[in-house]
């Protein structure tokens, strides 16, 4: 770990994370003031989401879904919608920065000419990313906190603190195999296209294996098949199973990461 | 490491980047107080072998070692006491300058003891932002991001790209000073003169390989100019032709190129018995450079 980096990558990208701090933030404040309007027809609504082919409902929802509900409202039009979208992002920015973008804008040839270890810059890299990933869960989480009673939201606390370790896991493993991407290619775009890429495959497979039951055995090679926010809102059951598969790939993922870019050559 | 171990040595080192040849057996040994140039032409080998030293490419086959050290296994302890000038500078454009001083600055501990000094001396203004300097400027910051903590090794490549020639000077004085205190530097360059006043050994590297190493003072006694001059009366070729160092008279027009190789002196003292008009003492290009040493094969003639 290296502070002056940990310090560097802060000042240049605080504007950045601000800017994301406050969209999912107010993102979230939008879906508050939504919800008194809504709930007004949560009956109606029901019997619409009823109405869908089961594949649909268990693909946008999840097993016991419903729209009674604060959390299944919240789970379904945020924490599996614009939320994780604005959080990849977030994830496949700050990975494809860290390195491949130091490489292709060649600083990466200054910086490795002071005394800081390849291994030290990636993994301090690496931590500045997880620290925005906390930043931004709690930018998410604490106006929910704050305005779920206000707005009327029935929420149980305890399951949107539980949010935190399912929202940090399962992104920490996005942005680890971007890291990974990040250090094997000499171009952002292409570490871009490529993580970004396997992430929408691995979208379209979850979407695909909850609807059509032939292709449900391949399910669990989608990362999105270990996302579950509804879950850990409504019931406050931790999959352990889950977790640990996010937390492997993350650590595989990093070591790869770590082991390929000590032995890569830099060049611009 | 002892005082008397080279503080660069380079042993069979080689480099390939798949079956692109980048430099090939490279044995070359830099002691201490020596400013070492490492003279060819573009696409020689002078960056791949730089970035070697400094850690960035790793060998082929071979190894380097600096301070002692193996400059791939061991790189980010080495660094601590070197300093490095790439070839193709690139900075943090949005940052200001003074920020990123204080950023490298903060990798090594203790205060930079040529800081100030080189700001002032390269007239650096360090309140601008990066991506307003021109290239000389950027040049400047790099000197002084690679200086300004007085390390032990300088490796330079190609570091005067950009600089007016008064900063030029300054610069190969700092350098100079440099290597009074008992530090290396190890600098590329294809520019033969600018190798010629700064360097006290230079090894010549052509397509991949290290033909010759030798020092300076040799180098001089050997080179070939040529001189033209303009004289304001007819003058026989043949006063000169009898001199040894002179190599062929040719009389061109309105004036005589004599083409001379090492020590002038006894040119200079015939020349001044006549009344010259105009004289001009051309440098020879890289390419005449390599010509006249080492023929058009590369390989190296005798001297």
């Amino acid at each position: 770990m290296n502070f002056n980096v940990l310090r560097r990558s802060i000042a240049d990208k605080r504007l950045s994370i601000l800017v994301y701090a406050v969209g999912v933030a107010a993102y979230a404040v939008m879906i508050l003031a939504i919800w008194p309007s809504l709930r007004e027809n949560v009956s109606t609504l029901n019997q619409m989401w009823e109405s869908y082919p089961e594949g649909i409902r268990k693909a946008f929802g999840g097993e016991n879904f419903t729209f009674a509900t604060f959390d299944g409202f919240l789970s379904v039009e945020y924490f599996n919608q614009m939320w994780v979208i604005v959080m990849t992002a977030f994830s496949v920015s700050i990975a494809t920065g860290a390195i491949s973008s130091e490489i292709e804008k060649g600083t990466m040839e200054l910086l490795l000419a002071q005394p800081v270890s390849r291994r030290s810059l990636l993994l301090t890299r690496h931590l500045f990313f997880e620290l925005g990933l906390l930043f931004l869960i709690g930018a998410t989480l604490i106006p929910i906190a704050i305005g779920a009673p206000v707005a009327g939201g029935d929420i149980d606390y305890m399951g949107l603190l539980a949010m935190v370790v399912p929202s940090f896991l399962f992104f920490t493993a996005i942005g680890s195999f971007t890291f990974f991407f990040s250090v094997l290619f000499n171009t952002r775009g292409t570490a871009i296209f490529v993580s970004l890429g396997i992430i929408i495959i691995s979208y379209a497979l979850d979407i695909l294996a909850k609807i059509n039951d032939t292709i449900s055995n391949v399910h669990f090679l989608s990362i999105f098949y270990y996302w579950d926010p509804y879950r850990y809102l409504h019931n406050l059951d931790f999959a352990w199973v889950d977790l640990i598969i996010l937390t492997i790939i993350a650590l595989i993922s990093t070591t790869a990461a770590v082991y390929r870019f000590e032995r890569r050559d830099i060049a611009v | 490491m002892t005082e008397d171990t080279p503080n660069i040595i380079c042993n069979d080192l080689t480099k390939y980047y798949g079956s692109t040849r980048g430099i090939e057996g490279l044995d070359l040994e830099v002691g201490h107080g020596e400013i070492f140039g490492f003279l060819g032409p573009n696409g020689a080998g002078k960056t791949t072998t730089i970035r070697m030293l400094m850690g960035m490419l790793k060998p082929t086959k071979g190894s380097a070692t600096v301070l002692g050290k193996d400059a791939w296994h061991e790189s980010t302890n080495i660094k601590m006491d070197v300093g490095h000038i790439p070839g193709d500078v690139r900075l943090y454009e949005n940052m200001h300058v003074h920020d990123l001083i204080g950023y490298i600055d903060d990798f090594r501990p203790g205060p930079d003891p040529l800081r100030d000094e080189l700001i002032e001396r390269l007239d650096l203004d360090i309140s601008k932002k990066v991506k307003s300097l021109s290239r000389g400027n950027r040049q400047k910051v790099a000197i002084v991001l690679a200086m300004m903590f007085d390390p032990e090794i300088l490796i330079l490549d190609e570091p005067t790209l950009g600089l007016d020639p008064l900063m030029q000077q300054e610069f190969y004085t700092i350098l100079g000073e440099f290597r009074d205190r008992g530090h290396t530097v190890f600098l590329s360059s294809h520019i033969l003169s600018e190798v010629e006043r700064s360097c006290d050994r230079i090894g010549i590297v052509k397509d991949g390989r290290l033909v010759d190493v030798r020092a300076i003072e040799d180098f001089r006694q050997n080179k070939i100019r040529h001189m033209d001059v303009v004289f304001s009366e007819r003058v026989e070729t043949d006063e000169f032709d009898r001199l040894p160092q002179v190599l062929s008279v040719e009389r061109l027009d309105s004036h005589m190129r004599i083409t001379v190789k090492g020590d002038i002196d006894a040119l200079i003292k015939l020349l001044s018995a006549h009344r010259v008009i105009d004289l001009t003492f051309t440098q020879p290009s890289l390419e005449d450079f390599f010509l006249s040493f080492y023929g058009q094969s590369g390989e190296k003639d005798e001297l």
